[in-house]
């Protein structure tokens, strides 16, 4: 039996219709189950190449769910999405293991993009989110939001930032990196850069912790090869001067 | 009438009142009374020695009837009771009152007793010794005994009534009635008594009019004053008279009315900001379902739709609508997202600075000129930097909005304030813009208030608030419309980490 596409764990009519009626005409399949219990069924069922989970649905702390979830299908890449998108809930979801995060309200070519980034990562060999962070050779702490972004603290008590291989992976080229600014702000939790290809659409990058941006990597301006070739080492994508490391660090994955 | 505060004060002044007027009086009286019988004294020795010396030649001749004429005489006059004459032997052998004339007085009795103590011989007698008081019938009465001593004149005489071994032959006994003293000494103790009862009248009256004036009136509304600020009117002033005791308590009243409808008014501003906050959850969770669906659908069918087509241009519209609904809800939740927070020294020209290049590279600041504090004028405080320098942005735009094309100026001040049990650092920042009309100045700070026309979300100074309040602080404004309007953040220059605060930050 083939796996199915996308099982789309939310109560909202309206929203299931739509997502079909965007993803349908591309091919995809898409199951939906309208609270917890009827999603842990359906994955009893059958195979799912991804799941696209709202953490508001009636029946299950959609928390719990995404714990569940990643602990029981740990190949199944699970994309959060809710209504309610603070940075706190957005930090969360990386913890327990999400792929990825689309607040609500999202269009078309945003939920397009992040299901097809899903598949694209799932069939290159998704890795499961405890292997997608290989561990850096480099001095300093190195902490990740979940399989999705990572900040290294270096000597000079600044922090470098930068992307997971498990994002790389999820994205077809040729990319092009949208940099903080110097002087901006960065909030963990909160989206502070994007990589975008015409294949992939907009990726965005979910900030790993709060600071301001001190540098964004130079080397970038001219095409995103070292994000591609080492997203861990020379692809780095900016160094912040962070505000909260020592409360912040709690909400990151030890590599 | 009398409150009970006045009917105390009276009540302590007239018991003083009694007691000074009352041992005055005792001491008066009790001179007037010396004084008065003193001279009934002396008038009766006077009486007493007139007697003797007139009668003196009749008793050396020995002519008793004349001796009874001149007594008699002298006698009858007003105030004198007895005109007795009594021999060694205590026989009485002369008297006004002829029935006891050859009767015996008592040695013993207390008249007698001052001469003839324990029965010896009458011997000289000093003058106050004479005299006794004595009560017969209710009235007082005074009587002085005069001894009639033996001379060589009276052994001598014809008669030889006389031994020369005698000393004393008799004596003469007048007693006086105290009546008439007694009733002026009655006389001056009621005027005294009514003194008394006037004075303490007049005194009652005098401090109950100063009291009710001075103390009764502007405590009684104090009371009513405290009565309104209890019912919640803490708008109640009282009105300053002078600047006595009475007048400074008004004046801390006052005050202490004003800085609790301050207090209020934060604490309102505070609950309306975190009834926002779950308001914010809510209202997210509810309306972001629909606009998923609405945002989708209609991308979905922008991308079919024929180009250049009239339903195209509409779908455009709905698109880019629903994204502008997105970005308010957006808004909404950022408001209500938690801040990083990390505390340090801040100094107040370091992020006065950064926040004016900040607002620079954002606005057309071209036509407006902005001053800061000098360096030496730098405050170190505790405060989160970002937070506050976010609040120096936000107010900053504001100021730049409300001076808008026409230009103007914007000043940024600072200032240590040492008053009160904590330092607090004030950060005032001043435009010359277009103001604010006096009936939104109270609502600036409110979430999604704005006058802008175009620019803002109108959350700028509603998070300027809440970080302020976050920081134990305050803000506060003040504006003239067409003249500018004025910002004044009040912050503890020490920090002090309270529990519930730190909790909040780090979610």
């Amino acid at each position: 039996m083939s796996a199915l596409d996308i099982l789309f764990v939310e109560d909202e009519p309206v929203v299931v219709l739509a997502a079909r009626k965007v993803l349908e005409p591309e091919g995809l399949t898409l199951v939906a189950a309208g609270d917890g219990e009827g999603a842990r069924e359906s994955l009893r069922q059958h195979e799912y190449r991804a799941v696209l989970l709202d953490l508001m649905i009636p029946g299950v702390a959609g928390m719990e769910l995404l714990e569940d979830m990643t602990a029981q299908h740990p190949d199944l890449p699970v994309i959060v999405t809710t209504g309610y998108a603070t940075a706190g809930k957005i930090v969360a979801a990386f913890k327990a293991g999400g792929f990825d995060f689309l607040p609500k309200p999202f269009d078309d070519d945003e939920l397009l993009s992040v299901v097809r980034r899903v598949l694209r990562y799932r069939d290159r060999g998704g890795r499961t989110v405890a292997e997608a962070v290989e561990v850096e050779r480099e001095s300093g702490e190195v902490r990740s939001l979940g399989s999705h972004s990572w900040a290294r603290l270096g000597d000079d008590g600044m922090a470098t930032v930068g992307v997971t291989r498990a994002v790389v992976e999820s994205l077809a080229g040729p990319l092009r990196a949208r940099l903080p600014g110097l002087g901006d702000e960065t909030v963990q939790g909160v989206a502070f850069a994007a990589l975008e290809s015409p294949a992939s659409g907009s990726c965005r990058i979910w900030a790993p912790l709060s600071g301001r941006v001190v540098e964004s990597n130079p080397s970038l301006d001219s095409g995103c090869e070292p994000v591609v070739t080492d997203p861990l080492g020379s692809g780095w994508l900016a160094r912040v001067a962070p505000w909260n490391w020592q409360e912040e660090r709690n909400e990151l994955t030890v590599r | 009438m009398f409150d009970r505060i006045t009917s105390k004060l009276i009540l302590a002044v007239a018991i003083v009142a009694i007691i000074l007027i009352g041992v005055f009086s005792y001491l008066i009286v009790g001179s007037h009374h010396r004084e008065l019988i003193s001279r009934v004294e002396h008038s009766a020795v006077q009486l007493s020695e007139t007697i003797k010396s007139s009668t003196r030649y009749d008793m050396l001749l020995n002519r008793r009837e004349d001796l009874h004429r001149i007594i008699d005489t002298v006698g009858n006059q007003d105030g004198i009771e007895k005109v007795r004459i009594l021999n060694k032997e205590g026989a009485i052998i002369y008297s006004r009152d002829s029935e006891s004339v050859g009767t015996m007085v008592d040695k013993q009795a207390e008249a007698c007793y001052v001469c003839h103590a324990e029965d010896l011989p009458l011997e000289r007698l000093s003058i106050p010794d004479r005299t006794r008081i004595f009560e017969t019938n209710g009235v007082r009465n005074l009587g002085i005994i005069n001894p009639i001593y033996n001379e060589p004149s009276c052994w001598e005489a014809d008669c030889h009534a006389h031994a020369p071994t005698q000393k004393v032959l008799g004596v003469l006994d007048v007693t006086m009635s105290l009546a008439e003293v007694d009733d002026q000494i009655l006389a001056s103790g009621r005027k005294i008594l009514l003194l008394l009862v006037t004075a303490i009248f007049l005194t009652g009256v005098t401090i109950w009019l100063f009291v009710q004036r001075l103390i009764g009136r502007p405590v009684s509304e104090l009371v009513k004053a405290t009565n309104a600020v209890a019912a919640g009117d803490l708008s109640y002033k009282l009105e300053v008279r002078g600047e006595d005791e009475i007048g400074q308590l008004a004046r801390s009243f006052n005050d202490m009315t004003e800085r609790l409808s301050e207090a209020q008014r934060q604490i309102q501003q505070s609950d309306r900001l975190a009834s926002l906050g779950r308001l914010a959850a809510g209202i997210a969770h509810e309306i972001n379902n629909p606009l998923t669906g609405v945002l989708t659908y209609s991308s979905f069918l922008l991308k079919r739709s024929a180009e250049g087509s009239e339903t195209r241009e509409d779908l455009e519209t709905i698109v880019r609508e629903t994204k502008r609904c997105r970005d308010i809800v957006k808004g909404l939740l950022d408001f209500a997202r938690r801040v990083p927070s990390v505390d340090g020294e801040v100094s107040a020209n370091a992020v006065i600075e950064r926040a004016v290049k900040i607002v620079r590279n954002q606005l057309s600041f071209d036509n407006i000129l902005v001053s800061s504090p000098s360096a030496e004028e730098d405050i170190v405080f505790w405060a989160n930097e970002n937070q506050i320098l976010q609040v120096l942005i936000n107010l900053l735009m504001n100021s730049a909005d409300a001076i808008g094309e026409a230009g103007g100026s914007i000043t940024v001040e600072t200032r240590l304030d040492r008053e009160g049990d904590r330092e607090h650092v004030e950060i005032d920042v001043v435009d010359t813009g277009k103001g604010i009309e006096p009936e939104n100045l109270g609502q600036v700070f409110d979430p999604f208030f704005t006058t802008k026309v175009k620019r803002g979300t109108g959350l700028g100074l509603a998070v300027a608030w809440a970080i302020v309040e976050k920081h134990g602080g305050t803000i506060s404004v003040e504006s003239t419309p067409d003249r500018g309007t004025k910002f004044s953040v009040r912050l503890p220059r020490d920090r002090e980490p309270a529990p519930f605060l730190k909790g909040e930050q780090t979610r």
